[in-house]
């Protein structure tokens, strides 16, 4: 059974798997694991299948429901978490389901009313309020009604925008973007890749700047940005990061060329070889595909013998992680 | 759908213009493919093309006799049908993809249909009567940009994977002619594909012209032409489509260069993997109906 | 009814065909599976949970749609009945409450049909919709059983037919059966039943009985290809070819033999051309 002392636990009747398997409860990275010929491995469940026997004291997460026996069943195919109470199954692929604060990436669909709805591969589109935008002149001021007929000027269809993910989600599950702060806004001059969005591991920091000149924002939905890094404006007290369309008026958009668009290719494929290996994206996994990847041109990134190659480093550093939570778990104690 | 904002439009052309397109690719550099034939039961001959793991086409081949066309009563003749899956994108479905296919079923019948392509004359069974006609059925299950070409690959391999039964032609006592088709699936002959042609499409995007486009590059693009080139480097026929520009006849002619030299390197790529593709096929396909 | 009669391609008359799966591999579908029983070969992809079409739009619940399409593509009253028989087994099991007002757009791409496409069709589906994430209570599986009759007038009952099977067959049924209830009890658990043709009651009863123990195969199938080799956090779970051992026993007799498939395909070499 179980290794370790929790309250909860003895209430819950863990599903046991095989008896020549043993289930342990890994407590730092949620995940339930089975021992398989002395090997940790994660459990994958699949849709109907039983996950708790006595789910009265149980929350439940995404991916699993309630039978009429008030058993836990799983309605996904996935791997189990725990987190003290809350039991989830996690999708291997799905779409972005949002959590609050997260920093999203997204694509302006339509604007209606006194909004914007913005596509951020989610189930619904998100909604963005005209009242939760920074408008042009900078500080707060009063939404005029001129404002609601130029949505258009500041945000257009098509546009590409990053925003947080705002309070809590409107009744019909969609979710609520604001870009009030000043890192936040319409996205010019860059890439724009789409990975699924289980593979952006929620982080401290979402916009990253490589030494090399690349700035990347890795949106937990899965779209991501890529642009050449813009030098730190000495006279604001935050940097400027991305051109908003206040800026856009003032002077033209800088052509990127030479060194800095190949260093955005770079990373660009670098981002896709994660993604058909199906490892986390995040700086560290992306530079060391990147490091891997320095003999070669970036278009032979895209090559489907080379990217096993040069995501090797990364699988390793995963499985180094995955390790080294492993052995806390059987050292702690049993 | 993919969408593209104008920004991404701009940083894209002006990757073209310095020839480092957003993948890394230049301008004239062609994407990885895959191509596998034989594949398909039910069918005389299939392929199926994969580009970048991402654009994917299934072309199926079946030979039936029947009546010839009036216009050319001693040849065979030829049904080309392109469908666009909804599978590929949601808006294919229903009638959305009607344009689509009338479109690429259009540039394959255009770029085969031509005396020169394939011996049309040696599917003739009776002339006046009896030919047989080539269904060439496309099926595009994911697209990923530059469909015409990776059709017009997977048809000429669908095409020399096809294996067109033996037949007897007997006179019966009536005056009646008989067509006995033999039942033995070792009994077949090939079809003449040394002179199908396969297509290079060139993009025009800003004022450059780049080959095999992305679909974002697709989205950019103001005109394409697309070029059908043998293997003896002949060009067998040109199309134009896109909305607006016309093309500078100064330009028409390095076009048409580039399409030649770009099409010959994977013409003799593509002949070498068919090759190979047939000495492999003979080893493992034994008795497949008992 | 004689039971273990040899048929036309040398299976017993309860064998399945082979089975191989593969998940996963169109890049814009949020999930897709290709899915093939012998030479029955079927393409699923799911679109959604997403954005719903007003005048599709239900205010508590998920709109499931299914379009079907043959592989020459023209559209039947065959295809639309199709397409209501597979949305009436997949939209009891999908939690459409949880997604109201948006769409689940299912896509079933026949690409060859060489009998029991509609079963083949159904568990695409279900693969497809795993492969995509979306909820489902349970995981359901079809089996397709036809009655033929010989020169003695005897009839015989086939698992699994082929299309020429399906052609001289008398009567033809497609059952489809909750995975879960039918592996804990070995009974009930019919979620769908649709018959076409002559069946007498006790010919209906065996072809019940003959399909829910192939359905218990397709099951273990489907749940095998979906655990395995979790080696990383995000497996990549494609390409798995289940080889049904030829010479197994009575009953549902699927032994599965794993093996990783190769890409067999050839690839086209890079070709980089000097820039102008």
């Amino acid at each position: 059974m179980s290794g370790y002392k929790d309250d909860s636990d003895e209430e819950m009747n863990v599903n046991q798997i095989e008896k020549d398997n043993e289930v342990l409860l890994d407590r730092k990275s949620h995940v339930q694991m089975t021992k398989t010929n002395g090997r940790l491995q994660v459990q994958i469940v699949t849709p109907g299948e039983l996950i708790v026997k006595n789910a009265s004291n149980a929350l439940c997460g995404h991916g699993t429901f309630r039978d009429d026996q008030d058993q836990l069943l799983s309605s996904v195919c996935g791997i189990v978490e725990r987190v003290n109470k809350l039991i989830s199954v996690r999708p291997l692929r799905a779409r972005y389901p949002g959590e609050v604060g997260d920093v999203v990436v997204g694509r302006i669909t339509e604007i209606t009313g006194k909004r914007w709805k913005v596509d951020i591969q989610a189930r619904q589109d998100a909604v963005m309020l005209l009242s939760s935008v920074n408008l042009p002149g900078g500080v707060q001021r009063r939404k005029t009604n001129e404002d609601q007929l130029n949505m258009r000027s500041v945000f257009a269809e098509n546009d590409l925008i990053v925003a947080e993910v705002h309070s809590r989600p409107n009744r019909d599950g969609s979710l609520q973007l604001q870009t009030r702060s000043s890192r936040y806004g319409k996205l010019e001059n860059g890439v724009f890749v789409r990975v699924y969005a289980a593979l952006v591991k929620r982080c401290t920091q979402h916009f990253h700047t490589f030494d090399f000149g690349v700035q990347v924002i890795l949106g937990n939905n899965g779209y991501i940005w890529i642009t050449k890094k813009t030098p730190v404006d000495e006279n604001k007290q935050k940097s400027m990061p991305f051109y908003t369309s206040a800026d856009a008026d003032k002077n033209e958009a800088e052509v990127i060329e030479g060194k800095d668009r190949e260093n955005i290719c770079r990373v660009r494929n670098a981002i896709l070889a994660l993604q058909s290996q199906f490892l986390p994206i995040y700086p560290a996994t992306i530079l060391d595909v990147i490091e891997m990847s320095k003999g070669m041109e970036s278009k032979e990134m895209t090559l489907p013998d080379i990217t096993p190659l040069i995501t090797k480093n990364a699988t390793a550093r995963i499985q180094k992680k995955m390790e080294e939570e492993d052995m806390e778990v059987v050292e702690g104690g049993y | 759908m993919i969408k593209i904002s104008p920004s991404e439009k701009q940083f894209l052309i002006d990757g073209i213009k310095q020839n480092m397109r957003t993948d890394g690719r230049s301008r004239l550099d062609y994407r990885a493919f895959t191509v596998e034939t034989g594949l398909v039961a039910q069918t005389n001959g299939s392929a199926r093309v994969k580009l970048a793991n991402n654009t994917d086409v299934l072309v199926g081949v079946k030979v039936e006799i029947g009546d010839p066309d009036p216009d050319f009563p001693d040849q065979g003749r030829l049904e080309v049908r392109v469908e666009c899956s909804p599978s590929a994108s949601p808006e294919f479905e229903g009638r959305g993809a009607e344009e689509m296919n009338a479109i690429l079923s259009a540039m394959l019948r255009n770029m085969l249909q031509n005396a020169r392509t394939v011996d049309w004359a040696s599917l003739c069974i009776s002339p006046g009567k009896q030919c047989w006609i080539v269904y060439v059925d496309c099926l595009v299950l994911d697209s990923a940009g530059n469909l015409f070409d990776a059709l017009s690959i997977a048809t000429k391999s669908a095409l020399f994977n096809t294996k067109v039964p033996k037949i007897e032609v007997m006179e019966t006592s009536s005056g009646q002619t008989e067509i006995e088709v033999s039942d033995d699936p070792s009994d077949f002959t090939r079809l003449s594909t040394a002179s199908i042609p396969i297509s290079v499409t060139l993009a025009k995007v800003g004022s450059r012209y780049i080959v095999d486009p992305t679909i974002e590059e697709e989205l950019c693009m103001e005109s394409r032409v697309t070029i059908a080139i043998n293997s003896k480097g002949n060009i067998c026929s040109i199309q134009k489509g896109g909305v607006s520009s016309g093309i500078n006849p100064s330009e028409f002619n390095k076009m048409l260069q580039h399409a030649r030299k770009i099409g010959l390197v994977l013409l003799k790529e593509l002949d070498a993997l068919l090759d190979k593709e047939e000495n492999n096929d003979t080893s493992t396909k034994i008795g497949f109906a008992r | 009814m004689s039971t273990l009669v040899k048929r036309q391609k040398g299976r017993l008359s309860n064998q399945l065909r082979s089975i191989e799966a593969q998940l996963g591999l169109l890049n814009k579908a949020d999930g897709s599976a290709k899915y093939k029983q012998g030479d029955s070969s079927v393409l699923a992809a799911v679109y959604g949970p997403s954005e719903v079409l007003p005048k599709d739009e239900k205010g508590d619940r998920a709109s499931v749609q299914v379009v079907f399409k043959r592989r020459d593509g023209k559209p039947g009253r065959r295809e639309k009945q199709n397409e209501n028989i597979i949305r009436n087994a997949l939209e009891p099991i999908i939690m459409t409450h949880l997604y109201p007002r948006t769409a689940i757009m299912i896509i079933v791409q026949v690409l060859v049909d060489d009998g029991s496409i509609l079963s083949v069709a159904l568990n695409a589906c279900v693969l497809a919709l795993m492969d995509a994430g979306v909820p489902i209570s349970t995981v359901i599986s079809s089996i397709s059983c036809s009655i033929v009759v010989d020169e003695n007038g005897s009839q015989t009952l086939l698992t699994d037919p082929d299309l020429s099977e399906e052609r001289t067959s008398i009567g033809e049924t497609y059952f489809v059966f909750d995975g879960h209830v039918v592996a804990k009890t070995g009974e009930g658990g019919l979620v769908s039943s649709v018959t076409s043709g002559l069946l007498t009651d006790s010919a209906y009863t065996s072809c019940l009985t003959a399909s829910r123990s192939g359905s218990k195969s397709v099951y273990t199938f489907i749940r095998e290809t979906l655990k395995r080799k979790p080696t990383t956090v995000m497996a990549p779970i494609e390409n798995i070819i289940f080889e049904r051992d030829e010479a197994s026993s009575a009953t549902n007799g699927s032994d599965f033999k794993m093996e990783d498939e190769k890409e067999e395909s050839k690839t086209f070499s890079n070709v980089f051309m000097k820039p102008i």
